[in-house]
Formats: structure tokens, sequence, C-alpha cells
């Protein structure tokens, strides 16, 4: 990770004072190891800020949508997720290749900073990671811990360790392939459950909402220009935090992303108050799949599977 | 026929379902209409929404009728094939299987919300789609999504 | 409110329904009439808007289906807009079907409540009329495309006819004879071909395509490549000294290259125009840079090295796509040796080689050594109802075509003998089963049901193993030629034309009609039509009539001098699109763009990708407005916001 922050300092560095690029978008530290935070850079002077280790989660691409008015050109640094979510961007047309350089990070996963927080709630000094196994080096010893358990949920299934593309590449690239497969084990259990059972847990769900909108600040689908919640007239959803509210809130979303979620779990990740969101995208992905034969249902594509049919898809409706 | 006039008067508990149905212009609402001039009865339950097509039917419609009280949805669209605007109701199909399986999974009983494929010679299905829903919705009890802890 | 004689009101009680509608906000006027459409209905309507100086109106009576049109007119008498009314349909959908008075009321009461909740979310709405530009374009010079161009000339209306061979005729003339009268094909079609040439409503743009199609019903813009021919049609007489005296020479397509044709050339003699054109791939002035003879010779001094393409650029109210079809690349069908052996032939090369002016003179010959064949035999649905191999669909002319070649061969050469190969016989068309009975009875045809498995050669012959299914043995004929009814698909760049005029094909790539039984012949595009086997495979008879059907499609659309558009149709919030573009796909009438448009961020003037709605396109179906999450594409007449307030009324 060192030589890879070094090399990240002299990439985005160069890549400024050549105009390359007018600003960059990466890590910097933030309050602790677990907590790295975005840093945008538009002068060469600030690299010695810049941070990286295997805790920053989050997709950096998102903040291009910042950047549209201009004619700026944006780098940033992505891992196989972020790109995947680029790409997400750039199929909805909203933001243009050229106008992004993209340094792409190769990733064998991310640290689920709060699980890890239970086990070390201060003091992490640095991860070391030994094969199937992770060692957590605190300032008042060490803790060695199987490495799946820690990952972010959606690192296990990660089919894209590298970038799918990018403009450069730091550092070599790594073996690709998911720790596990897809199997939408949660989704299905949760498929088992009797109705009442299912209602009363996203009812549970639900009426914790604050409706802060993070969910959705952070998704990559989630890209509209102005986002029908925002809106007063029509008002598709109430101001107000009722239950029924809250439903509607959570159905439109999931709506909104289907056939279109990148699988990244940002928005769970980001929750406050940890809403199981990507059971919600995960059900509609499956289903996307089995229904519409869509193999590979949250790698974007030209054309959504709602915007678009087959004569013979299945059919219930008569 | 199986629909009779039991059953469909102000039952002794009070409560009748509201439901609500989205026809499409050319087919469903068509064949609504032929069943009222056909005078083929039916359950006063159902309240239609007249739309051009079924593929004008945004899925946050049929959830809003739900949070205001309706106990059931119908989308009613022409035959795959026939949809008047040629695509439509594939477009009808494909968000609503999802919708269809994405309120199941929330715990809304799948029988409160129903697509059915309805064409303008159809009056009597008309009927019988509307009784069925009525009797399996009034079966169910109210909806009452505004007060989600207490379903079900 | 309208009682409708006893209709409605003897099962609504519509003064309960009054004194609930008077009390919605809005609200400042109820009336009941007794039959409102009727014309002191009408009047009491009209009264009542000026009286209480209305700007809504809702009519409870029976289905908009029925007489919204008749109220519109109404409420527009009284100086409204006709989109400022709702009608609330408590017949058809109330008290028609409800029988108590205590289910009716209640339930009217509801729909009035949504139709007002509706009503005062209407804003005016106004049809604006599009002129339309009476010239036709028609596409293929097929005897589709010629016969649609004929009527449309007819009819009083400009045409213009592009084919991209240099003469038109297309399909038909190639064919030798016609079933089931036997007519020859070149007799029927060339004065047609005549007609169509002379025609003064009729101009003629032969090798030529089209290269870009905008606009919409009553205004397409089109533009025409006008590929280079290297002779000025305007100067040359046709008087055929250049070809002769041509020494280049190349497969003639016409005869499907079994005959030779020489660089400069008319593809057969009764070609429209009688003017060549220059191939240059294969001329000698153009290869080689020297030669020029055709130049030297030219007595009219027609021929033009120079010559360039050129695109025009017109304007059309209607387009008939009339482009036919291709036949079946059979050479999938390896155990049938098309190509490896020159006597196993298509359909089309046979109707060539038995045609008087085709390559042999109109004496059956096979290609391989010019040997007048004893036997041959014919092997139906080579690519149609084959799903392993080729298309699952029939290609309907086959059976009566092998039997119209059966009895030609049978007719010229008695001695000689035919079988021919089937799995079904399918005659459904008017003296088509008396045909084929005559080739089997009278002409001594040995049909033999079943497929052939393979056909290899012995000696200078063919053998042809197959099942006899009927017998249920297998069967091996020696055979002299082979000709294989090879199935009829779309051209290969069918699809590609359907894109750029914008309007629909199926799965093997034919042209969809805008329904399959009640509009045959439109497109899903308002202002396209078809015409022959481009849509489907089709004869010659239901070809001619589905070119004339589009042809009076075209008058009617001619007999108007203005088109209404249609006012509820799909509108883009610019402010609110985010230019992604997800609603173009949902679009069926290829009605959405995207433009950019420039608006300023605080200094800056940026410019951003939005969605646009061609209003001349769009029928107003929103299906646009679900694949929009933003809620930036709405639908005028059935907008967000009027939906949501109908259901929110319902649910009160």
């Amino acid at each position: 990770m060192k030589e890879k922050l070094s090399e990240l300092k002299e990439t985005v560095a160069r890549l400024l004072k050549d105009r390359t690029v007018d600003f960059f978008i990466a890590y910097q530290a933030g309050h602790s190891q677990v907590e790295p935070i975005p840093f945008f850079l538009t002068t060469a002077e600030h690299v010695e800020n810049l941070f990286l280790n295997n805790f920053c989660a989050h997709n950096l691409s998102k903040y291009l949508l910042d950047y549209l008015a201009g004619d700026e050109v944006v780098g940033v640094l992505a891992k196989g997720c972020d790109l995947r979510a680029l790409k997400r961007l750039l199929t909805d047309h909203r933001v243009e290749r050229g106008r992004v350089f993209v340094v792409g990070l190769p990733c064998i996963g991310i640290y689920d900073r709060k699980k890890v927080q239970e086990v070390y709630p201060a003091g992490l000094v640095e991860v070391v990671e030994e094969g199937e196994e992770v060692i957590l080096r605190g300032e008042t010893g060490d803790k060695r811990v199987p490495r799946k358990e820690y990952l972010l949920p959606r690192c296990l299934t990660c089919p894209d360790h590298n970038p799918e593309f990018y403009d450069l590449l730091l550092g070599e690239k790594v073996a690709n392939g998911p720790l596990a497969e897809e199997d939408y084990s949660d989704v299905r259990a949760l498929e088992e459950w009797a109705p009442g059972e299912r209602r009363r847990y996203w009812t549970r769900q639900f009426e914790r909402c604050l409706r802060c909108y993070a969910c959705r600040n952070v998704c990559p689908a989630c890209n509209c220009r102005v986002c029908c919640f925002d809106v007063a007239e029509p008002r598709w959803l109430g101001k107000g935090t009722s239950l029924d509210e809250q439903e509607m809130f959570h159905f439109t979303r999931a709506m909104h992303v289907a056939g279109r979620c990148t699988g990244c779990g940002e928005c769970e990740r980001v929750c406050p108050v940890n809403i199981p969101l990507m059971k919600l995208n995960k059900k509609l992905a499956k289903d996307i799949g089995a229904l519409f034969h869509v193999p590979q249902a949250e790698i974007p594509t030209e054309v959504e599977p709602l915007g678009q049919f087959r004569l013979g898809d299945p059919d219930e409706f008569n | 026929m199986s629909v009779e006039r039991a059953g469909t008067g102000v039952s002794t508990a009070g409560w009748e379902p509201k439901i609500i149905g989205f026809c499409c212009n050319w087919c469903s609402y068509a064949g609504a209409d032929l069943a009222g001039t056909s005078r083929i009865p039916y359950p006063c339950n159902i309240r239609i929404i007249r739309v051009p097509c079924s593929g004008r039917v945004n899925p946050q419609f049929v959830l809003r009728a739900f949070q205001r009280g309706a106990d059931g949805v119908l989308v009613a669209g022409c035959h795959p094939g026939d949809c008047h605007y040629s695509t439509g109701n594939y477009f009808t199909r494909r968000r609503f299987l999802l919708v269809k399986r994405l309120l199941e999974y929330l715990g809304i009983e799948p029988r409160r919300f129903q697509v059915r494929w309805i064409s303008g010679s159809e009056g009597q299905k008309f009927a019988d789609v509307v009784a069925e829903i009525t009797e399996q919705v009034k079966a169910l009890g109210p909806a009452k999504m505004d007060k989600m802890r207490d379903v079900m | 409110m309208c009682w409708c004689g006893s209709n409605i009101a003897s099962t609504v009680d519509l003064d309960r329904v009054q004194k609930a509608v008077e009390k919605l906000t809005n609200v400042v006027h109820v009336e009941q009439n007794k039959y409102t459409c009727s014309e002191p209905g009408q009047a009491q309507i009209v009264a009542g808007i000026r009286e209480h100086n209305l700007d809504r109106v809702v009519v409870a009576a029976c289905s908009p289906r029925m007489h919204e049109k008749t109220f519109q007119r109404t409420v527009a008498k009284a100086g409204l807009n006709p989109y400022l009314l709702e009608i609330a349909n408590i017949r058809e959908h109330c008290s028609w079907v409800h029988t108590s008075v205590e289910e009716a009321t209640p339930k009217a009461i509801d729909l009035l409540r949504a139709a007002v909740a509706k009503v005062i979310r209407n804003t005016p709405l106004t049809t604006s009329t599009i002129p339309v530009e009476k010239r036709a374009l028609v596409i293929g010079g097929g005897i589709a495309g010629i016969q649609a161009a004929l009527d449309i000339a007819d009819a009083g209306h400009q045409v213009v006819l592009v084919e991209k061979e240099p003469t038109i005729g297309g399909r038909m003339a190639q064919l030798d004879k016609t079933f089931p009268t036997l007519d020859c094909s070149a007799c029927i079609l060339t004065p047609k071909m005549v007609d169509a040439a002379q025609h003064p409503k009729i101009r003629l743009l032969t090798y030529a395509e089209i290269e870009e199609v905008g606009g919409y019903i009553g205004n397409f813009e089109v533009t025409i490549r006008k590929k280079a021919r290297s002779v000025n049609e305007d100067v040359c007489t046709g008087c055929g000294i250049c070809w002769s005296k041509c020494p280049s020479k190349a497969p003639n397509e016409f005869d499907c290259g079994l005959g030779e044709r020489k660089a400069i050339y008319i593809p057969f003699p009764q070609a429209v125009p009688n003017k060549p054109v220059i191939d240059r791939e294969n001329c000698r002035y153009f290869t080689k840079g020297k030669c020029g003879v055709c130049k030297k010779v030219c007595p009219a001094g027609a021929v033009d090295f120079e010559q360039e393409d050129e695109l025009l650029r017109e304007r059309f109210g209607a387009i008939v796509v009339a482009t036919g079809y291709e036949l079946f690349d059979h050479s999938v069908y390896g155990e049938y040796g098309y190509g490896k052996y020159p006597d196993v032939i298509t359909g089309l090369e046979f109707e060539r080689l038995i045609n008087a002016s085709g390559p042999t003179g109109g004496k059956l010959k096979r290609p391989s050594d010019g040997k007048i064949p004893k036997t041959v035999v014919f092997v139906k649905c080579v690519g149609s109802r084959d799903e392993a191999k080729g298309f699952p669909y029939c290609s309907r002319t086959c059976c009566m075509y092998t039997a119209k070649q059966a009895i030609l061969l049978r007719e010229k050469m008695p001695e000689a003998e035919a079988y021919v190969f089937y799995m079904d016989v399918r005659t459904p068309g008017k003296g088509y089963e008396e045909f084929y009975t005559r080739a089997t009875e009278e002409f001594g045809v040995n049909y033999l049901r079943g497929r052939v498995a393979r056909i290899y050669p012995k000696g200078d012959q063919l053998v042809v193993r197959g099942e006899d299914t009927l017998v249920g043995a297998q069967v091996e004929i020696e055979a002299d030629l082979v000709v294989l009814a090879t199935a009829m698909v779309a051209r290969r760049d069918a699809a590609e034309l359907a894109q750029r005029i914008g309007f629909s094909y199926d799965q093997y790539h034919f042209f969809t009609e805008a329904h399959p039984k009640l509009r045959p012949v439109e497109t899903n595009t308002a202002g396209v039509f078809l015409a022959g086997a481009c849509q489907g495979p089709k004869d010659i008879p239901d070809t001619v009539a589905q070119a004339s059907a589009a042809a009076v499609k075209v008058a009617m659309l001619f007999s108007r001098d203005e088109l209404e558009t249609n006012p509820m149709v799909a509108t883009v919030d610019e402010g609110t699109c985010s230019g992604c573009e997800w609603c173009k796909p949902t679009c069926p009438y290829g009605a959405i763009d995207i433009k950019t448009i420039e608006e300023r961020v605080g200094k800056r003037t940026v410019s951003r990708r939005v969605a646009t709605v061609n209003t001349g396109l769009c029928q107003g179906c929103g299906a646009c407005t679900v694949a929009c999450r933003s809620g930036a594409m709405n639908l005028k007449g059935f907008t967000n916001e009027q939906i949501l307030a109908e259901v929110e009324a319902i649910c009160l």
C-alpha cells in the first residue's frame, strides 16, 4: 500500500502539473485510520496529504457530477466497483468520458469499518493481509482474524478486482475473480419468511429511516439532475416521516435503480441507521436476472433491462 | 358467470374494499364500457382511472393508491401484441413483473396488486376480473398501508 | 350531471351526488339535465359556463369514448378551451353495472371527485395543424412499388419512385411465367413499367438509394443518393451501340450470374429506363484507364466518365416502402451441394434458364455441360419451415411456383420427368388448388412427401436421396438437374432502412405492420406504409393488393390540406431533464431526440443535453413518462399531477 501511495502522489502531481487534469479526486486521512475521506486536489502541492489504505470505500466517481457544468478534465481514482459506478454515469450520459481521467486502482477488498471497530474500537494502526487472514494491528496489540469476515459485503462477490478500463493503472493488476459467488442468499432467506413476518421486518427497518437521503446521494444510479423526491409538484413523496411515506420512499428508490444498480452497496454502507437497502436492490437484481435472462444484472448495459422487452418475456397477467 | 349480487352489498362489518383500476383507453377501458353496455353486473368496489396505455402507469401511482388507503389495485391493458401503441404493454409487463414481486417481498399480499390483459371485446372478462379481485381483497381485509404495523 | 333518461338517474341518486359535489373545493355550480348530449342539454352547459364564468367543466354522463368529443365542442362553443373538460363515466362504469342505488351513488361521487381533481389540473391544449406535402415517395421499383406509384399518381398526386437497381421491374421481371394462369411475367409487367415511366405524375429515380429520412407525417425530408450512372440520361437515346461495342464482360446479375453482360449495360432488353449504366468495377476505362470505346461510339455523346453521385433533398408527405425480398442463402445446407454441384440451382435460376430472353434463349440446358436434363428434382422448403437451419415461417409462394416450374418443364419437354419433394402442399389462393391438381394429374408431376437428406454426384448425374414418408421408404432419384425452392427472406439491408426511416421490423427483419389484422399496410410510424414482400413473404396477387391498399392510404392522407396534430403529446421539462436518454428506447415512434441547450450557470454559459419530443411523431402513449425517474417527461392531458390527483381523490 505504501508503494502505491507514493506512486499515486507522483502520478497526481504529474497529472496536475502537466495540465492533463484540472482537478483530482482521491482520498485523504480522516478522523482515524478506518475513516479516510474524499480529497479534492487542484494543485500538485497538496499531494503530500493524499492517503490510501484498505478502508478507502467511497466511490469517488459520483463527485464527477459536481463538475458537469464546466469543461475541466477531472482525474479520479477508481477501484473496480467505482469504475462500474463510473460506467453507470457514462451510460446515463451524465459524464463525458473525455472529461474524466481514470487512475485505476487494483483492489482485493475494502474492510468494513463498522466490523473492525467492533473488535478494535480505537487505536488501529494498520491492517496486514496474510492470505486468508488479516492482522489488525493496534496500539494495544495485534489481532488475527479471517479476512472474509471483515470485508465489505460487496467485496466478497466483487468480479472486478481490476477496473474494467482506465487511463492509467496504479501498480500491477491483481488476480481477478470473486471470493464468493453471488447467490442472493440474504434475499432468498427473506423470501422464505411468512408475508406477515416480512411485513413486520420491513416496518422495523423503514420506521428507523431519517430520510437523510444519504443512500440516494451516494448512489451512482441516482444521478438525476433533479430528484423526484425534491420537487413540490407533482408531490411524489410527502415531506413527513410517517411509515407510509417511508415505504413510498424506499419503494420508489428501489424501483428507480432497478436494473441500474451496480451493486456497490454504498447506500447501505452510508446509512446512519443501518437499513439493509441492498436487500431491496439485490431482490430486484435477482428477479431481473431470472425473469429477463440478464446474467449480470449489475453491469451497466447500453439499454437498461426496463428499457427493453422480449416478446417471449414471462407472462402471468392473463 | 361467477358474479353474483351476493356479497357485494354492504357487509355486516361495514367495511368494503376500495379498489383502483388503471385501464388503458383502447382495450381495457373499452372492455369496461362493454361490460356496461352489456349490463354485466360486477362489484361496485372498483374505481377506474383512464390512461392512454398501460405503459403510462407509473409504479408510483400504484403505491400512492395503497398509501392513500386503497385495498387493491388493478392495472389493465391490451393483450401483448395488441397494444394500440404497438409496444407499450411489453414494458408494462416487464415493469410490473418486478413490482409485483417487490411488493410481495415487502410483505404486501400479492393478490392486492394485479395486472390483467383485457381487450375491448372482453366485457365479461372485465366483470369477472373485478369480481375476482374484489372477492380476494375482501377476504384479505383492509390493507391499511398507512398503518403498517397493524397489518396482518 | 346527466340522467340519461333513466339510464343513470334510476340507479344513481343524483341529488345526493349533487350535494356531495357542491361541497368540493373549486366547484361553483352543479346542475342536472335529462339528456346532456341533446341540443338543450348542451345549450345548458354553454349557458352555465357564461353565467358562472366557469373555467373548467366536468360532465358526469356516459363514457368519454362516447361523447368526449361532443362535449369538447360544447365547451368550445362557450369560448372555453376544449381540453378544460373532463368526463366522469357514471353510466357504463356505474349505473349500468351496479343495480342498487346504495352501491352506485357513493361510487358516482368518487368518480366525480376524481374528475374534479383532475380537471382543475387540466391546462388549455391547442391542436396545431401541419400542412401536408402532397408528394409521395415510393421506395422500391418492383411490382409492389410500381403498382403503388401508379395508383397514387392516378389519384392525382406526385410520386417519386426510387429504385436502387438501374431498372425498375424487380423480381417479377426475372420470372418466366406466373401461376396459376401461366401468363408470361414480362408480358403483364413491362406495360406497367412503361406506364410508370411515362406517367406525368411519376418521376423515376433508378440507380438511387435512400440516404437519410427526417421529419414526420405530411412533412418528411428525404435525402436520396443518385448513384453515378456514367451516362447522361437526358441525352441517351438507348440505341444500344455502346453495349454492343463494349469489350468488357461481367456475369449478368439479372440472369443470376448464369449469363454475361457488358460493363456498360442494361440489365435486360425491356429495362425501364432504357438507359445503360457503367459498372465501374468491370469497366476497362475505370480499372485500367484505357478504353473509352463506348464514349467514342455514342452518337449522342451521353457517356460521362466524370459523373459523380448526386444527393437530392426532397420533401414528401407520405412514404411507401416496397423493397421486396431476397432469397435464402442455402449454402448452409451443405448436404444439398449448392455451389459445389453446378446442376443444383435455385428456383429463380430455373426461371432464367427456361425464359426465352434468358441466357439459354429459353432452352432448358443444365449449367454444368449444357445438356438437356431428362430428370429434374424439385426440393421444397429449403430454408422455410426449418427452425434449425433456416426460418420457422412458410415462404408462401414456393408450393405454387414449384408446381408451375414442374408444369413448364413437362410442357416444354414432355419426355422429361419431374419429381417434387415436399413437406405439405399449400394452395390457399384463387385457382391454386386446381393448378396443383393439374400438375399432378394432367402433367404427371411426381410428388414425394418427405425431406431430402442428401444430394451427391454419380457420373454426370446427381443422386437425390430422401424419404418418401407416405410409403415409408428411402428413395433415390438419379437426376440431371435439382431445383431448390429457397425461402423468401428480408433484404439484408432491411433493418438498416427501417432504422433510417424509423419504423419497426420483426425478428426476421420483415417490416412490421401497425396491426396484424386491422392495419396491415400501415407501419407504427404515421405516414409510412408498406407494400409487398418487405412485410412478409407474398405472391404477386397479394403484393399488388397490398400495394393498392397502401396507395389508398396515401391518397386518403393527401385528401386533406392540413393534418391536425394530437395535442396530448409528451413534453419535456428541460430544467429537470438529465439527458440520460432512458426515455428513448421506450418510444415506439422514434419521437424522442436529444438536443443541446445553452444556459447560464454563474458567470458561464454552459451547454447541456436534454430530451426533446417531435410532436409530429408522438402519439401520446406515455411510455416515456414512466421511464423518466425525475418526472421531467410528462404527458399532456394525462400528466403525473393529474393522475396522482385522481388517485388521491378516489382514496379520500
